[in-house]
């Protein structure tokens, strides 16, 4: 709707223009061929003159080349436009031989042919079209970067052209043609004088200078120059003298719009003059400044930590034209450092190098006092002169601090085989680069984190799966026997385990296991644990050989970190016996039927794994005690005595024992229910970190 | 409850590099102790003593890191010797069989003498 509505507008305001122009063509028309021209007539038909170029003016601003703001284009569309009034006013004098009536000086004139009034016509309304988008443009070139005052300026000076323009209207509408500065009176002199000192004000204005680059800048110059001289000489000619005959109106406008462009484009080409000794330096430090821009715009859009080490590197290289450019990363505790990113150098390069020189340390240097370093002759400084044997060209070399919270994380290296290569302004500037490097080094940093960390959740949620597949479904049906056993899993580590063998009627063996280690690994190693078991419990009878034969397979399956404890325990329901081996497994507790009394049995051995063989079998013991009718064998893993309250108290053995001595009389389900409770109740809100099991046996002989 | 920050700081004194750890040692912070140790080996230094006295709690993956390298540090003609192990921390140890396996010293110097006069 927007689009339509403002062509329409376009559509109205060209059909107006053209509307009084072709009145006033008619008029002049009507007049050649009468040869009389009364001059209230001249006075209406200038006014339509003026509402013909308002109208114009208006159009010609809706255009969009005139709303573009790029400079550049602005230049060239001042370039373009002063071409068009030179080929306005140049071409219909070529194509149009002319001669005017030079003998009469009072207006209006009475044009020698119809020829004369066309040509008259056709370059006062072309030279003017133009003449307003000059305008326009200048007003641009003015208004950038200005400030208000620049812009109640320039509409001062229009009024003041408004005013003259119509002074001019009434004083001589109907009795001056030679229209020049003799024989001008006061008025004429105040406005056309305060009319030129707005000129020169608005002429200061050239900001826009700033924004082009060194080539940029020259080929300004140059055009202005040629523009410039062509102007002058064109306002001389007699081709302005056919826009004074056709309107002293628009003769004035246009007059006064060239004044202006001659002050503006000189004063444009001193400016330019001004700013061309120091165009690489300021070329020099946009480039810089994009640089800077390139890099914080990499900060977002590299997610990949190498991938933001290596850009690094390379816009560093870019903006210093370093020859040779590397980032050192520093572990802060150690102040062990890596170079992990480099430019220029190459990997063998990179085994010879070293730092540390018979003249102290640059990089400890840099690491204590935080701060730059800038060496401009690499041969003459004692802390880095080793680095001549290590590249024979470098000689030139910048080293800046990237710090994080106080701390150096890393230097950023750059260097030059010219001498005096680097000066303080690099200097800020790689500081500067640091800075933005170290804030997208540790963004890297953390997104790579958070992505392993996503991944280990998703693997502790299989293990978790794994490892509740892998416990037993329901407690063994022994007669004699009230079992009852559960698993409480933390959501992270895990590697509990327990379970039932029948070894045959009257006996059955009982394993409760924690596999150390995290994730994935933890419940395929309790996978094979189960395996291992269930094949050996039926094979080795007594528990102690049993786990002696696990170590040693285990030991060869597994890798170094992990390991095993438990409890194996044969009960034995004919003899009355449970006999039992503790691979590095947390106590057994006994409860006796009569006094309650809690004993701990903790027979010497050592955890599964952790030794080939020799060791773990000198080690191991087995204990056998007697099993009596009510006895409550209690059977855990350290996640239960080690579960920590919000004060980070562990919950611990006394407590254990102390609960289980208040248990007399509670069948295996409800002691189970009793211990959960009171641990429940002891650890509150904190998080659980450990599997918890407890697996409780009871003896009910009839 | 975010005591469970874990620290190494190393020392070395000669050929011997002193570890001393600090918090929480679990499956989190294993894999920086890891690499403390890691770091170790990379430059040649075996003789390691490892001071628990800041230690406030051992996972069973904490006590895998030192399994994880005994076999590589004792090939090499080095050790990792504890010492000033916490009562809590030393029953963890204990109970694992771990004081058979490890020279456990109550003090630092004493594990730093050992290593001198081997």
């Amino acid at each position: 709707m927007k689009i339509i509505t403002l062509k329409r507008t376009n559509l109205i305001l060209f059909v107006l223009s053209i509307f009084f122009l072709a009145f006033i063509f008619l008029i002049d028309l009507g007049f050649y061929y009468t040869r009389n021209y009364p001059s209230n007539i001249y006075g209406l038909r200038e006014f339509m003159i003026v509402f013909a170029l308002l109208f114009f003016s208006s159009l010609i601003y809706r255009q969009h080349y005139i709303q573009e703001k790029d400079i550049l284009f602005k230049l060239k569309s001042l370039f373009v436009a002063i071409l068009g009034v030179y080929l306005a006013t140049a071409l219909p004098k070529f194509l149009l031989p002319i001669q005017y009536y030079k003998t009469t000086t009072d207006l209006p004139v009475l044009f020698s042919s119809l020829m004369t009034l066309l040509h008259s016509t056709f370059v006062s309304i072309f030279a003017t079209l133009f003449f307003i988008a000059i305008l326009f443009i200048l007003r641009d070139l003015i208004f950038y970067k200005s400030k208000k005052g620049t812009r109640r300026l320039f509409w001062a000076g229009l009024i003041l052209l408004l005013i003259y323009v119509l002074y001019e209207q009434f004083q001589y509408g109907n009795a001056h043609a030679e229209w020049s500065f003799k024989g001008r009176d006061r008025v004429e002199w105040i406005l056309s004088g305060a009319m030129l000192i707005v000129m020169m004000l608005l002429s200061f204005r050239t900001a826009w200078v700033n924004m082009l680059n060194k080539k940029q800048k020259i080929l300004t110059f140059w055009a202005g120059v040629l523009i410039l001289p062509g102007a002058i000489a064109l306002s001389r000619s007699s081709s302005y003298q056919s826009i004074y005959y056709y309107s002293l109106t628009v003769a004035a406008f246009d007059a006064y719009v060239a004044y202006f462009v001659y002050i503006y484009v000189l004063f444009s080409l001193f400016s330019i003059l001004l700013h061309l000794p120091t165009a690489s330096i300021f070329d020099r430090k946009m480039n810089e400044i994009s640089s800077l821009h390139n890099l914080s715009r990499t900060i977002s859009s590299v997610m990949d930590y190498d991938a933001v080490l290596k850009k690094v590197t390379e816009l560093t290289t870019e903006v210093l034209s370093s020859d040779y450019c590397w980032l050192e990363m520093i572990d802060p505790s150690t102040e062990a450092r890596k170079i992990v990113s480099w430019r220029g150098i190459n990997k063998t390069n990179l085994k010879h190098y070293s730092l540390d020189g018979e003249e102290g340390n640059l990089s400890h240097w840099i690491i204590r006092n935080k701060y730059s370093v800038l060496i401009n002759d690499v041969s003459k400084d004692l802390r880095v002169k080793h680095l001549k044997f290590w590249k024979k060209d470098l000689n030139s070399l910048l080293a800046v601090p990237l710090i994080s919270k106080g701390n150096v994380i890393g230097i950023l290296y750059a260097a030059k085989r010219t001498e005096f290569g680097f000066d303080n302004e690099d200097r800020e500037l790689l500081q500067a680069f640091a800075n933005q490097a170290t804030v997208a080094i540790e963004n890297a940093n953390l997104l790579k984190e958070s992505i392993e960390r996503e991944r280990l959740a998703q693997e502790l949620r299989v293990a978790h799966e794994t490892q509740l597949k892998l416990l037993p479904k329901q407690m063994p049906a022994v007669e004699q026997l009230d079992i009852e056993g559960i698993c409480i899993t933390a959501n992270e580590v895990g590697g509990d385990y327990y379970g039932f063998i029948s070894l045959d009627d009257s006996r059955l063996g009982i394993i409760i296991g924690d596999v150390s280690g995290k994730g994935i690994s933890a419940a395929f190693y309790m996978a094979e644990l189960k395996g291992i078991i269930e094949a050996y419990a039926r094979i080795y009878q007594s528990p102690k050989e049993l786990l002696s034969q696990m170590n040693r397979v285990l030991y060869q399956n597994v890798d170094r970190q992990t390991f095993v404890s438990l409890i194996y325990a044969i009960v034995d329901l004919q003899k009355n016996r449970i006999r039992f081996s503790r691979a590095g497994h947390c106590p057994l507790l006994v409860i006796s039927p009569d006094t309650g009394e809690v004993l701990r049995f903790q027979p010497a051995g050592m955890g599964l794994a952790l030794d080939e063989g020799k060791l773990f079998d000198r080690i191991l013991d087995e204990q056998e005690l007697p099993i009596r009718d009510g006895n409550i064998f209690v059977f855990y893993t350290d996640g239960l005595t080690e579960a920590r309250n919000p004060e980070g108290d562990e919950f611990g053995e006394e407590r254990l024992t102390a609960v289980l001595s208040q248990i007399k009389g509670k069948s295996a389900s409800e002691i189970v229910d009793t211990i959960v409770h009171q641990l429940k109740s002891f650890v509150g809100e904190a998080r659980q970190h450990d599997d918890i099991s407890i697996l409780v046996v009871r003896v009910k002989k009839p | 409850m975010e005591q469970n920050q874990f620290e190494v700081i190393r020392q070395d004194q000669d050929d011997i590099s002193i570890l001393t750890i600090k918090g929480y040692l679990d499956a989190h912070t294993a894999p920086d102790f890891e690499k403390a140790i890691q770091e170790l080996l990379e430059s040649n230094r075996y003789k390691i003593v490892i001071d628990f006295s800041d230690l406030n709690y051992i996972s069973s993956a904490g006590l895998g890191v030192f399994m994880g390298f005994i076999e590589d540090v004792r090939k090499n003609g080095g050790d990792i010797k504890l010492a000033q192990l916490n009562d809590r921390v030393f029953k963890i140890f204990d109970l694992l069989g771990f004081p058979n396996l490890y020279e456990i010293y109550e003090n630092l110097g004493q594990a730093i003498e050992k290593f001198k006069s081997a």
